[in-house]
């Protein structure tokens, strides 16, 4: 579906080449510093690469933003607190779908009020944004870029804020979208534990893509992350 | 937002009939004796004058909006980018240059604030980096510019007065007629604001999400960057350099309204219209018969004001 070509970005990213199929769970994995953001907004085409990323038979570039913005939705890390309601927060995600100065329609208001639902937000759907705890924020932006209805999700360290438990919460939720997700994730064990396929990267290199049983085998992750792999009742955890 | 516009619209309507009523002379003693005098100043003075002050507030107010939307910096008004120094040191050269085409004057100060922004936009676009660059770029062409105003001030006494009183914004002698085409302008730059209100509400999500959710952004704010710029010079044109209005009253309604951007944008034009007809009102019957110009009662109110607005946010989250 998504196949990436040797991505170059000067300095940050070398030859990086990977193929994500519809309704897959991608983990990206690195330390810090490892260009995994960098290769966030190069497939989101904020920022200029070498190399391809082509969807089906079409490169990312030729595809308009208002086009690309309903097939792939982009949460960055750091997300802003709008003085505005969750609710309010959530319609902006239908902003692809409607034109300028329209009202929104009733498939518009079925998708926030899903959107709303299925990230357990909709009792929170009148709290203002700046209110919410950590884990809320990224449910309700999670809200949001689910009423945007695409079939691509790609989320940069959602669970980079949240407690052990909440975290675990949250990628269950994701896991049960049945989207095509690309996520960066900071807790190996929770990125193992629900993808299909997992990209590495280390200084800009990528040193595995593949599946997660692929690379279960090896012992790529406990070297480059210096972490012991414990296997607790057919759960992978990694530890220090 | 219903209730925005039932809560103001009251408020407004009050301030329109406060700002026709009063004033240095009496027209309650009038109305009983020489009716037609009485017409004859609210028709050919206060009314304008009113209309005036009205659209102060309300392209003032749009303007301060959407540029601390488009530069995610509620500090942004249109003073800082440059609009007022553009007119200014477009009124000046007219003044020493062409001092009979006092007509153009008015033409001048719009060119002079469009142009300066335009300049702006172009700097901020070339470097590719459009936040914090609109808002530099803007403080730079203003340090120049003020500084040619000083120096063609230099020249010539009488430019210099005339210049004064061009700087401290007022409404006192506005005519109707002066008004038609500022108004044009100015409903035409809240009307579009409104329509790209929800586009513009993405710019506050930060450029990732915005970008991911389909917003051409360099294109939007430019956009949004000619509209205020319009919508300023439209004030500046009749008003002169009148300031805070643009930069206190979006602080006001956000408090009222939230961030939502349609709720702002007719909020803050609310708030702006009531508090320029009030401010104008002020300075016309404190000292009566003499006028304080409504940019000095702006001034005096505004700051303090900012100030408390500022001692607020402490212990807030809010970014400045």
């Amino acid at each position: 579906m998504l196949k990436c070509n040797n991505i170059n970005v000067k300095n940050i990213l070398c030859d990086v080449s990977f193929e994500v199929k519809r309704g897959s769970f991608t983990s990206i994995i690195g330390k810090n510093g490892s260009g995994k953001t960098t290769l966030a907004n190069c497939i989101a085409s904020q920022r200029k690469y070498g190399g391809s990323i082509s969807l089906g038979n079409t490169s990312m570039l030729d595809i308009s933003p208002c086009d690309r913005a309903r097939i792939m939705a982009y949460l960055p890390q750091s997300l802003p607190s709008p003085n505005i309601s969750v609710y309010d927060l959530v319609t902006l995600g239908r902003s692809p779908h409607t034109s300028l100065g329209a009202k929104l329609n009733k498939s518009d208001i079925e998708s926030i009020d899903n959107a709303l639902a299925v990230t357990g937000m909709t009792m929170l759907s009148n709290r203002m944004v700046p209110s919410l705890s950590g884990g809320e924020k990224q449910r309700a932006f999670l809200a949001m870029t689910l009423a945007q209805n695409t079939d691509i999700l790609l989320l940069d360290e959602p669970t980079a804020h949240m407690d052990m438990h909440v975290a675990a919460e949250f990628t269950e939720l994701l896991n049960r979208l049945g989207k095509t997700l690309i996520v960066i994730m900071h807790d190996l064990s929770l990125a193992i534990k629900y993808a299909d396929n997992v990209l590495i990267l280390d200084s800009g290199k990528q040193i595995f893509f593949g599946s997660k049983k692929d690379l279960l085998v090896t012992d790529t992750i406990e070297k480059n992350f210096n972490v012991r792999k414990i296997e607790n009742d057919g759960e992978i955890i990694f530890t220090v | 937002m219903k209730k925005l516009i039932i809560i103001f619209t009251p408020l407004l309507c009050i301030s329109i009939i406060l700002g026709c009523a009063f004033g240095s002379a009496d027209i309650m003693q009038l109305i009983g004796n020489d009716t037609d005098t009485a017409l004859i100043i609210i028709l050919n003075l206060r009314l304008p004058r009113v209309i005036a002050a009205v659209l102060c507030g309300i392209g003032l107010s749009v303007s301060g909006v959407l540029l601390q939307c488009v530069t995610g910096n509620t500090l942004a008004a249109p003073n800082i980018i440059g609009v007022n120094s553009g007119a200014g040191f477009c009124c000046i050269v007219m003044l020493t240059f062409f001092p009979k085409a006092s007509v153009l004057l008015q033409i001048g100060a719009f060119a002079g604030a469009f142009i300066t922004t335009l300049v702006i936009v172009g700097i901020a676009s070339h470097i590719n980096a459009f936040r914090g660059t609109v808002i530099l770029a803007g403080i730079a062409i203003t340090a120049v510019l003020n500084a040619c105003i000083s120096f063609l001030s230099l020249l010539d006494s009488d430019v210099l007065t005339a210049y004064n009183a061009f700087s401290v914004g007022g409404l006192a002698g506005i005519r109707m007629s002066q008004l038609y085409v500022p108004a044009i302008i100015i409903t035409g730059c809240l009307l579009c604001s409104l329509i790209l209100s929800r586009r513009i509400q993405l710019l506050c999500l930060g450029d990732a999400i915005a970008a991911s959710l389909g917003v051409s952004i360099s294109k939007l704010r430019i956009a949004c960057i000619i509209l205020a710029s319009a919508s300023a010079a439209a004030v500046v044109s009749f008003a002169g350099l009148l300031g805070f209005v643009g930069l206190v009253v979006p602080h006001m309604a956000r408090r009222i309204s939230g961030e939502r951007t349609s709720k702002l944008l007719i909020t803050s034009s609310m708030i702006g219209a009531i508090l320029v007809i009030l401010a104008d009102l002020f300075g016309r019957i404190i000292l009566a018969p003499t006028e304080i110009p409504v940019g000095i009662i702006m001034a005096l109110i505004g700051a303090p004001f900012f100030f408390i607005l500022l001692f607020k946010r402490r212990g807030d989250n809010a970014e400045m």
